[in-house]
């Protein structure tokens, strides 16, 4: 008999469990067992207020040192159930971490684009420019430049020539450029194009040299002594937006500096162009 | 009842329960999801709330500037800009700059000293009042080093006004890209560059007429032509 009592008791136990079991499924009964393991690891690792080491070298002021002490540490809390977490002490300090887009550490970037000169009165010089680098962090990176460039004389130059039988050209024109830079990316952006997308970007700032190709034409009557190469200085910045995690737009405004027989000169630079990093950032 | 009976009791219990409380959660195959897709908004917005307000503001601003490709005259400019937006996005702008006198002596010298040009003759440059509208259409924020983040906007300019030297103005027309870097919601970093393409008086003379120690030639006899400039404006502004 009792026997038959202990099936039953099993038969309606079994029925019950068995619905509940299966209820879960459809019930937040998992959640109620990831807050029990919550409150299980709240319990397990409480906060302890560390205690602040006071000098005893002075006792006249060890008391208000206490104080002052015991003012910045935050009361103790228990924690007992999960409501008691709206009595803990804000945070001070949050660190906000965000995925990178379009990530640099480690990775090494090409890029080229179509430049041109746009403070040479004379001469109406573009042309092609091909670099490529490498970030060792997010924040620096290394890059060589190197421009290709040709120069036609500007409406200035032609009218120079035809009135005063001055040719600009016998003042130097600039035939390419190679350099390399230390590269210095502290900003980071996010651009609302309109209302539509919202596009990631990197400014950066770069310091190096370089050797600037010079040619001249030869000027009846005079000989300015342009030389074939001059180096300086050079610096740049510009933008790289987003497309995808490895390629975006660029662009770039770089100072050539360097000193001709006619005096110091500057070159700046426009560049637009593309960016491509590699290896893939998937895997971030 | 049999122990028998029991058993048979027990295990039919169960298995009746587990498919009843299984019909419970099992879905009709017609109302399940058949492939997976990106859910798309066509309300979408991407900046909800803006820590700079441009609407029906005033902007006033100051700053240095230089026409990089300007060959005779002195590049460089002091001027301001006094403009309205009258929604976040459009706004109208008043450019006034006063060039500073002189020459570009960059070349100008080496003309003078090698073929006795004197570019001085020419009209000279005086002032230029541009009325521009802006496109506030990219709007973000930035953050510096990780330690600072503010807001930056760019903006297309489309401008037309006049350029007046010392014999005449000239009409001309620019197109440029500007942005605005934010020290707070009311005071911006502002640097603009712009192509400008306008009238001005060709400084180029001929039959001896720059060279020096001959007569000086009248401000008229210089021909109009028309040229593109490189403008790079950079300063401060406000917002009211």
């Amino acid at each position: 008999m009792q026997r038959y009592i202990l099936l039953w008791f099993l038969v309606i136990s079994g029925f019950i469990f068995n619905a509940k079991w299966a209820l879960a499924q459809s019930s937040d009964a998992s959640d109620d067992r990831d807050l029990d393991q919550i409150e299980a690891e709240i319990k397990k690792n409480e906060t302890k207020p560390v205690p602040i080491p006071v000098a005893p070298s002075n006792p006249a002021n060890s008391s208000k040192d206490v104080s002052a002490a015991e003012k910045d540490v935050p009361p103790e809390v228990k924690i007992d159930t999960l409501s008691d977490l709206s009595k803990l002490q804000p945070f001070s300090e949050v660190t906000v971490l965000q995925r990178r887009y379009m990530p640099k550490s480690g990775r090494i970037q090409l890029f080229a684009g179509l430049s041109d000169m746009v403070n040479d009165p004379w001469n109406n010089t573009a042309g092609l420019n091909v670099r490529a680098g490498y970030s060792f962090t997010e924040a620096w990176g290394l890059e060589v430049a190197y421009y290709a460039l040709s120069a036609s004389p500007t409406q200035a130059a032609q009218g120079l020539l035809s009135q005063n039988n001055v040719n600009a050209q016998s003042l130097g024109y600039v035939t390419g450029f190679t350099g390399g830079y230390l590269t210095w990316t502290p900003i980071y952006g996010k651009m609302s194009f309109g209302t539509k997308k919202i596009v990631p970007f990197d400014m950066y700032f770069s310091v190096g040299g370089g050797q600037t190709s010079l040619s001249s034409v030869p000027q009846s009557g005079s000989t300015l002594g342009v030389p074939s190469t001059a180096s300086g200085l050079s610096l740049a910045t510009g933008q790289i937006y987003a497309i995808t995690r490895s390629v975006g737009f660029r662009w770039d405004l770089n100072l050539n500096t360097y000193t001709i027989p006619t005096g110091a000169t500057n070159n700046i630079l426009l560049t637009l162009g593309a960016n491509w990093y590699f290896p893939e950032a998937s895997y971030r | 009842m049999s122990f028998r009976q029991s058993l048979w009791a027990i295990f039919s219990a169960l298995i009746f329960t587990s498919v009843v409380v299984r019909a419970q959660v099992e879905l009709p195959e017609e109302e399940l999801a058949k492939e997976t897709v990106v859910p798309r908004f066509d309300n979408s917005t991407t900046v909800k709330s803006r820590n700079v307000i441009l609407d029906r503001k005033i902007e006033l601003g100051v700053y240095y500037g230089w026409n990089f490709a300007e060959a005779i005259e002195n590049q460089s400019k002091l001027g301001f800009n006094l403009g309205y937006h009258w929604n976040e996005t459009s706004a109208l702008f008043l450019n006034y700059a006063l060039w500073q006198a002189g020459l570009n002596t960059l070349y100008t010298s080496t003309l003078q000293q090698l073929y006795q040009l004197d570019f001085t003759r020419a009209p000279q440059l005086q002032s230029s009042a541009w009325l521009n509208y802006e496109w506030d259409v990219f709007y973000g924020k930035i953050s510096f080093t990780k330690q600072v983040v503010t807001n930056m906007s760019m903006y297309p300019i489309f401008g037309a006004g006049m350029t007046t030297y010392t014999n005449k103005s000239y009409p001309g027309v620019t197109a440029g890209i500007g942005t605005k870097f934010y020290f707070s919601s009311r005071w911006a970093l502002r640097a603009d560059f712009k192509l400008q393409y306008s009238g001005q008086p060709s400084p180029f003379l001929g039959n001896n007429a720059l060279k020096t120690g001959t007569a000086v030639p009248s401000q008229n006899s210089f021909q109009d032509t028309y040229a593109i400039g490189s403008i790079f404006d950079i300063g401060v502004i406000a917002l009211f």
